[in-house]
């Protein structure tokens, strides 16, 4: 017996996707919106053929089905996979028909005009589509909740972003007032051995043009041969003198001008490194027989420019050898490498005669030296300075020891990552 | 007005008349703000405000921005997340038109904030339709046409649309005859 015609208009509007079936799964009825969006959900099909049980995960059989007949049944269509309906079988006893309340079921609004339906094909008792409209809104919320953020984290950058730039304004302002004095320095350091061998090359072509001259008009005694002999003897080594200090003054200026870009950053085991670098400047810490300890955690590495450490270390070995020992019976010289904090710490330990009170604070400045007549530059300590700030990004500071000795202390962040 | 509005009327302005202009109508309608949340309600006056101001400085009638902004809020909030509730209520343009009062529905579900229209389709056939347009806002009319318009677009279609009844004294709804173009069939966006 069919299923009353007077209750199909009901069920088209309350489950637009309802069906009839019997106990042989065929189907009887298939409500008219349902049918339209595929070819074989169709009276007289096999449920079982046109449609798949997705749920409750039984055997789609009709004994099973009338078992689970409490369950939300899901079923998808053979057909057009995206096409889904949900909803409650209910036997009627007295036909021996079941009916499929049903409606679609989609898990997001995409889906919906996907499987060729639309907002019409819900009843208005079916909450999916509230929910679902409510899901997109988060999402929409989510959205601008993003983009707010996002502006809010430009913002919060801006007055950093400013601040920054004032700073890096400044610091070149001082760096480049710094370079101004720095010059100002080595002019002043050059022009007085410059002079000096201008006068001494200017001596020896007066004391040329004479000898010319003498032997020119036959008046050239032998006297006068060895006179001029001995003058440009003297003249000679003042020349080669004053040169040399011109030399070492513009080879030490050179050493000033730090290039980060000429190498790449390395990650260093630091106490290994500091050995190999003192086992090359031997010879130089040998002629005064110097004993040098070198201490800290053999593991304890860095991502460092090797060849800036190097340089540091030379530097600082050779301002001890040339400033330290004068007089020390044992002269000695301790490295240290630790860790403090975040940064590393490289301690030159010397027993030296040490450095007075007054000129510690000047230690670091270009052209400052005590030893200007032993050929001293006063740029080693401010070569050191210069690789501390600006290649290592730390700092550096001097200070005299107990009972004897001198300090030298560098100090700057460790970097672990392989790219700064 | 919802903020997804305000938010179609400032890429309008921006789009057309770039940053500068958006920054004197902001200033002009004392907007605290411009950082409109896509599902809060705002006052009308600011939709309001920023389209008289528009008019004001760019000489065109409000009416006819209205129409301009309307067709661009249909291009626009399908870029904000709403493309598949457009595209659920419906397949076609005239299938859209009928169900945008359960697209409403559904939204006044959700934000039960946001006062919106609704639509009612009378005496269709297969190239035309009435539309029945009510509102608590005036004015917006306009919009209505422009965002049919642009809708129509969206589906690859032109429609003409002639505002039949305004509403007033005599009515309490605005009527529109929207007659579909067929041999008009645009390129799809």
């Amino acid at each position: 017996m069919p299923l009353t015609a007077e209750l199909i208009p009901g069920l088209t509007r309350t489950y637009p996707f309802h069906f009839v079936f019997d106990e042989t799964l065929r189907l009887m009825h298939v409500a008219p919106r349902y049918a339209r969006l595929t070819t074989t959900i169709r009276a007289g099909a096999l449920l079982s053929d046109v449609t798949r049980l997705e749920r409750p995960t039984t055997d789609f059989t009709f004994a099973k089905l009338m078992e689970n007949t409490n369950q939300d049944f899901l079923l998808r269509s053979v057909e057009v996979p995206q096409l889904q309906v949900h909803g409650r079988l209910i036997a009627l006893e007295k036909t021996g028909q079941i009916v499929f309340l049903g409606t679609p079921w989609v898990s997001s609004l995409a889906e919906i005009a996907d499987a060729g339906m639309s907002l019409a094909d819900f009843p208005t008792h079916d909450l999916l589509l509230t929910v679902l409209t409510t899901v997109q809104a988060k999402e929409v919320a989510m959205a601008d909740a993003q983009r707010l953020a996002n502006e809010l984290r430009t913002l919060r950058r801006r007055p950093e972003a400013l601040r920054l730039s004032t700073e890096t304004g400044v610091a070149d302002a001082e760096r480049l007032a710094g370079l101004g004095r720095l010059i100002g320095s080595m002019a002043h350091e050059i022009s007085t051995p410059l002079g000096v061998a201008r006068i001494s090359a200017s001596l020896v072509g007066e004391q040329r043009a004479n000898l010319a001259a003498q032997l020119a008009d036959g008046t050239l005694t032998r006297h006068d041969l060895r006179q001029f002999l001995q003058d440009t003897d003297a003249a000679s080594a003042m020349l080669v003198a004053n040169l040399s200090r011109v030399a070492d003054v513009i080879g030490n200026f050179r050493q000033i001008a730090v290039d980060r870009r000429s190498e790449e950053r390395r990650t260093l085991r630091l106490v290994p490194f500091v050995e190999e670098v003192l086992q090359q400047l031997a010879p130089l810490l040998a002629r005064l027989g110097v004993r040098v300890d070198v201490h800290g955690d053999p593991e304890f590495a860095d991502h460092i420019y090797p060849g800036a450490l190097a340089r540091l270390l030379t530097t600082l070995v050779e301002n001890a050898v040339m400033h330290a020992y004068a007089g020390v019976d044992a002269p000695r010289l301790r490295v240290k490498i630790s860790a403090v904090g975040d940064d590393c710490l490289l301690c030159c330990e010397d027993n030296g005669v040490g450095i007075a009170d007054a000129n510690l604070s000047r230690a670091f400045e270009p052209f400052f030296t005590t030893r200007r007549m032993s050929g001293g530059t006063g740029l080693g300590l401010y070569v050191a300075h210069n690789i501390a700030h600006e290649l290592l990004g730390g700092g550096i500071s001097a200070e005299s020891i107990s009972p004897q000795g001198c300090r030298i202390a560098v100090r700057w962040p460790a970097t672990r990552s392989i790219d700064p | 007005m919802y903020g997804l509005v305000n938010q179609a009327v400032q890429a309008y302005v921006v789009s057309r008349h770039g940053e500068a202009m958006w920054t004197r109508l902001a200033v002009e309608v004392r907007l605290e703000d411009d950082a409109f949340l896509t599902l809060e309600a705002y006052s009308d006056d600011v939709t309001y405000g920023l389209v008289a101001a528009l008019a004001a400085e760019t000489g065109e009638a409000a009416d006819t921005l209205l129409v301009g902004i309307g067709k661009f809020f249909a291009g626009y909030v399908a870029t904000r997340g709403y493309d598949d509730l457009m595209r659920a209520t419906g397949g076609s343009f005239a299938q859209f038109v009928r169900n945008i009062g359960l697209l409403h529905a559904q939204v006044s579900i959700a934000f039960p904030q946001v006062k919106v229209p609704s639509f009612r389709v009378t005496d269709e056939t297969p190239t035309s339709m009435r539309l029945h347009y009510y509102s608590v806002r005036e004015g917006l009319a306009p919009m209505v046409i422009g965002l049919l318009q642009g809708v129509a677009t969206r589906f690859g279609q032109e429609v003409q649309m002639r505002h039949d009844v305004i509403r007033g004294s005599d009515a309490d709804h605005d009527e529109f005859c929207v007659e579909f173009c067929p041999s008009r069939l645009i390129a799809c966006p």
